[in-house]
């Protein structure tokens, strides 16, 4: 708690109107927008990249072929291409504006982001297509760039005032990406050698859970406690649930990999326990944000990030069971994945993506005009209307993906994929528009 | 517009929009007594005005009489004509009462003002009862709420009424209303005893100062009224802005536009940011 006072530069004398402040001054925290803004571009072309992908892999998806390289290579797309590189661009401008913690290199940052977004889509094509010499030099690329991204990141952390529940979860979960990216070297490893023999499923589990909860999901659940409020309008919502759930959440997956890892069953079952516990956590958060909001209507954003949740849930269902019948129910892990993923974690970031994009074009664009009242808003830089049925059509898409998966039909995969990429064309076009000035 | 016989009549309390529910048709009668109610056919405005206002204190703002209204409405609709009401003659619509409990009040002047801007939110719909009240919560004794509307929020003169809420209403333009807020006999017992601002705690506004609270908005309208705000802001005063976080966005906007500011984050519950214009020697 302080008082702080600034002024620009170049000013020629300031008054001193109030008592003189005993503080330093509090440098203007926000970065560029061009750092964060080419993360979400390269992010949106490798989203429409990984759901063109998934009409291309659905015949795979309804036999449940989860582990086979062309599954695993458009899994990629969405999960380095879209949802980290999304993850990273938004750090950009969130530790400096929310946790005052101005970033360690502006320019690592850039250099960060070529390496990593050049590398994602080298190691996706190049596992999908089984040729070594991509995903060789993806994986170099991507290994560069998570690095440079933690050590910037770090560095930022490091100098945070205040460690609320916002920067643990952030540090968790760069912890985690850390271990996402040795597993993910191991398996690549094993691509070549097969060292891993009957493990190699385990150790795909263990890495899927280390990436999808470690990391994003940790992240997802710390950036909400910040801005679900500021979004919702939501004050005086009962916000100790954030670290109950980032507590657990972290806690279950290091006890989860070391389950699968060590084959110990007591060990796997008590990580899934953990991982309920902490799912379970971080929806009471939400319903506390939602039930706590001033503002009784819920804008599309919100909505897309209410869906999440639920299909966050169906996915929490789905684990238990998955692990209950084991390898030999390879669709019903597919769909698990499917729920989780493309549900609970993608639609989760595109309505986080439909709040913060927005805002920052129209923050740019208009900022000479702000306050002299000839600015249109942030809500006519889009269409509401689309953005609705561009979440009918993904949500529909993720369900009928997950259904024809389940029932091992080809044709209702790939009906459900064809919905899924149609939403994500309309939302590319949404964001072109926001992008563009495009005012309605 | 036909209806049963056994039709309930409307009455002077009834809600427009439950009236509305009603039949939809209304709208016109409500529109052929006074062009006032044009405001109804736009749903958005609908949405925030028909809820919150009797028909009484509808008739009210648009100048017509109640009794009329109510007798247009309850025909078309079919119903038997409700209890009369106060004021019986068409040709004679009640006078204005724009001031509050005093006949005689006028808002004080020179008093630390709260603003809060409605009209966006009225305009897109959107619910504004509780972004005032909570304003009203922070307004202590020696503040003025200064409210900015499209319409004369008469509902709210009754509820404030009963907190010891004096007001003053002025309309400047067809959407465009300015009503203050204050306490009535504690606040003025303060002024007529010579009370100073320097008297009062930290976290009460100083003399020359006007409150923008900015709570219960989303981003980026705080920073987009606050600068309106300053624009409007006369020499020599400062702007209060009451946040629930530091506008880390508005910051680098004023300094770029030759602002000094401050930022108070001594309590949990709210964030003061003191803006003024740097002036040169």
């Amino acid at each position: 708690m302080s008082t702080t006072i600034s002024t620009p530069a170049q000013a020629p004398r300031q008054r001193a109107a109030a008592p003189a402040p005993s503080v330093a001054p509090r440098a203007p925290g926000a970065t560029s927008v061009l750092l964060p803004g080419e993360h979400f571009a390269a992010a949106m072309l490798y989203l429409v990249a990984g759901a063109a992908g998934l009409v291309w892999i659905a015949p795979d998806l309804a036999i449940g072929a989860y582990p086979s390289p062309r599954v695993a290579g458009v899994t990629h797309l969405f999960t380095l291409g879209w949802l980290t590189t999304t993850i990273f661009g938004a750090l950009h401008q969130l530790l400096p504006v929310a946790l005052g913690a101005p970033l360690g290199s502006v320019r690592v940052g850039h250099v960060g982001f070529w390496t990593f977004a050049t590398g994602a889509g080298l190691f996706a094509a190049g596992v999908a297509t089984s040729t070594p010499a991509l995903h060789h030099a993806g994986i170099a690329l991507v290994a560069v760039g998570i690095v440079l991204a933690i050590g910037n990141f770090a560095r930022a952390l490091a100098r945070t005032p205040a460690r609320d529940a916002t920067w643990w979860a952030i540090t968790i979960a760069l912890a985690f990406l850390g271990s996402t990216l040795v597993l993910g070297v191991v398996l690549l490893h094993n691509l070549h050698t097969g060292f891993l023999a009957e493990a190699r499923l385990r150790m795909l589990g263990t890495h899927l859970h280390v990436a999808l909860v470690g990391w994003a999901l940790v992240m997802m659940v710390g950036v909400s406690h910040r801005l679900l409020p500021m979004f919702l309008l939501s004050h005086g919502g009962d916000t100790r649930w954030t670290a109950r759930a980032i507590g657990l959440l972290g806690s279950g997956v290091a006890v989860l990999a070391a389950g699968l890892t060590l084959r110990v069953p007591a060990a796997t079952w008590a990580g899934v326990a953990l991982l309920e516990a902490g799912v379970g956590s971080f929806v009471r958060q939400g319903w506390s944000f939602y039930r706590a909001r001033v503002r009784r209507r819920i804008d599309v954003g919100m909505r897309y990030a209410g869906s999440a949740i639920g299909f966050l849930i169906a996915s929490a269902i789905l684990g238990p069971i998955v692990l209950l019948r084991g390898v030999e129910h390879p669709r019903l892990a597919t769909a698990y994945i499917i729920v989780g993923l493309l549900g609970g974690i993608i639609l989760y970031v595109i309505g986080f993506f439909y709040k913060i994009v927005p805002l920052l074009a129209w923050t740019v664009r208009y900022r000479d005009r702000m306050g002299r009242g000839d600015a249109p808003t942030i809500a006519q830089t889009f269409s509401s209307r689309v953005a609705h049925v561009q979440l009918g059509l993904m949500a529909l898409g993720v369900t009928l993906l997950a259904t024809g998966t389940l029932a091992g039909s080809a044709h209702v995969t790939r009906c459900g994929a064809v919905l899924f990429l149609a939403g994500v064309i309309l939302f590319l076009t949404q964001i072109h528009r926001v992008v563009a000035g495009k005012v309605a | 517009m036909t209806a049963p016989r056994s039709v309930a009549p409307i009455g002077p309390t009834d809600r427009v929009s439950d009236v509305l529910a009603r039949d939809e048709r209304l709208v016109d009668v409500f529109v052929r007594r006074s062009s006032h109610f044009e405001k109804l056919r736009q749903p958005a405005l609908r949405r925030v005005m028909a809820r919150l206002v009797s028909v009484e204190q509808a008739a009210q703002m648009a100048g017509v009489a109640v009794d009329a209204l109510l007798r247009d409405l309850n025909d078309a609709l079919g119903a038997p004509s409700s209890t009369p009401v106060r004021h019986t003659d068409d040709a004679a619509p009640p006078a204005r009462d724009t001031t509050g409990a005093a006949q005689h009040s006028q808002h004080p002047v020179g008093w630390p003002t709260i603003e809060l801007d409605l009209r966006d939110d009225m305009r897109s719909g959107r619910e504004p009862f509780s972004r005032i009240m909570a304003a009203v919560g922070t307004l202590h004794d020696d503040r003025v709420l200064r409210l900015r509307t499209i319409f004369e929020p008469v509902p709210l003169f009754a509820l404030l009424a009963r907190r010891g809420f004096l007001h003053e209403s002025r309309q400047y333009a067809p959407e465009d209303w300015s009503v203050w807020f204050w306490r009535g006999a504690p606040a003025f017992a303060a002024a007529a005893s010579g009370r100073t601002f320097d008297s009062r705690p930290d976290d009460e506004p100083l003399d020359r100062e006007t409150w923008l609270d900015v709570r219960g908005l989303e981003p980026p309208e705080p920073m987009v009224r606050t600068l309106a705000a300053l624009a409007k802001l006369p020499a020599g005063h400062q702007l209060v802005q009451i946040n629930v976080r530091v506008p880390q966005f508005l910051l680098p906007v004023l300094a770029e536009r030759g602002y000094a500011y401050e930022v108070d984050e001594s309590r949990a519950d709210r964030v003061l940011v003191r803006i003024r214009r740097i002036e040169a020697d």
